[in-house]
């Protein structure tokens, strides 16, 4: 089954749409229907600590007490800030980097799991700076964990689709 | 304390919320500045999280 890992602005949106389910506008409803269809087909959904802080503060409206109840806060696994630090060289923001790296390097509660499949995000300028630079992340990827032990050596790039591709 | 509706929810406007910001001042805010306060909080405490081992059996995507 997939795992997928929500940028902060799909957070946000998703937040944003539950708090006001009469008023979305697109991106809000885009988001809103991605997660939801990710729940429906059982996925597994990450989101980072600090989201879930940021997100409890909203937690009076019973739509986001679901919420929180489908996603799991991701945590940084080995090497994730050696990667976060390589993917910096590639114009990427600290914010994009990070979010990179935790789909390359991030694990779940129970420390199974290495990575995500798929990056969720609204964001057109990371998405397209990460299509541009792919083949040369994935070279520096291979680079760097050829030489590690398992499961390290099997990380790989994850892949990054804005909600609207997946309508 | 005065009580600030949220989609029918009710919820003290005056409390404080994010950004330090009272809920009432946050719903205020114009997108732009509300989602410059997510991005701020959103990775504020990344740097102090450790780094954990990963299973050698860990579950990796088949993409």
């Amino acid at each position: 089954m997939p795992t997928y890992l929500l940028d902060k602005n799909v957070a946000r949106r998703i937040i944003q749409a539950l708090n006001d389910l009469d008023n979305m506008f697109l991106e809000q409803e885009l988001a809103l229907k991605i997660w939801q269809r990710l729940v429906k087909d059982n996925h597994h959904i990450f989101i980072t600590y600090s989201a879930v802080n940021i997100i409890l503060h909203f937690s009076y409206i019973p739509a986001v007490q679901c919420f929180l109840k489908t996603v799991e806060p991701i945590k940084k696994g080995r090497y994730l800030k050696r990667w976060a630090s390589r993917i910096r060289k590639y114009n990427f923001t600290r914010e994009d980097a990070i979010i990179l790296a935790l789909g390359t390097y991030g694990t779940n509660a129970r420390n199974d799991m290495l990575g995500v499949d798929i990056i969720i995000t609204l964001d057109k300028p990371f998405s397209r700076n990460f299509e541009t630079h792919y083949l040369t992340l994935e070279t520096r990827l291979i680079a760097m964990t050829k030489q590690l032990k398992l499961p390290y050596r099997l990380a790989t790039l994850p892949d990054m689709i804005h909600p609207k591709d997946m309508e | 304390m005065a009580k600030f509706e949220v989609n029918g929810e009710y919820v003290h406007g005056d409390l404080p919320f994010l950004g330090g910001f009272t809920v009432k001042e946050y719903y205020a805010l114009p997108d732009a500045e509300q989602e410059r306060i997510w991005n701020e909080m959103y990775f504020a405490e990344f740097d102090d999280m450790p780094e954990v081992e990963i299973k050698p059996d860990a579950y990796i995507s088949t993409r």
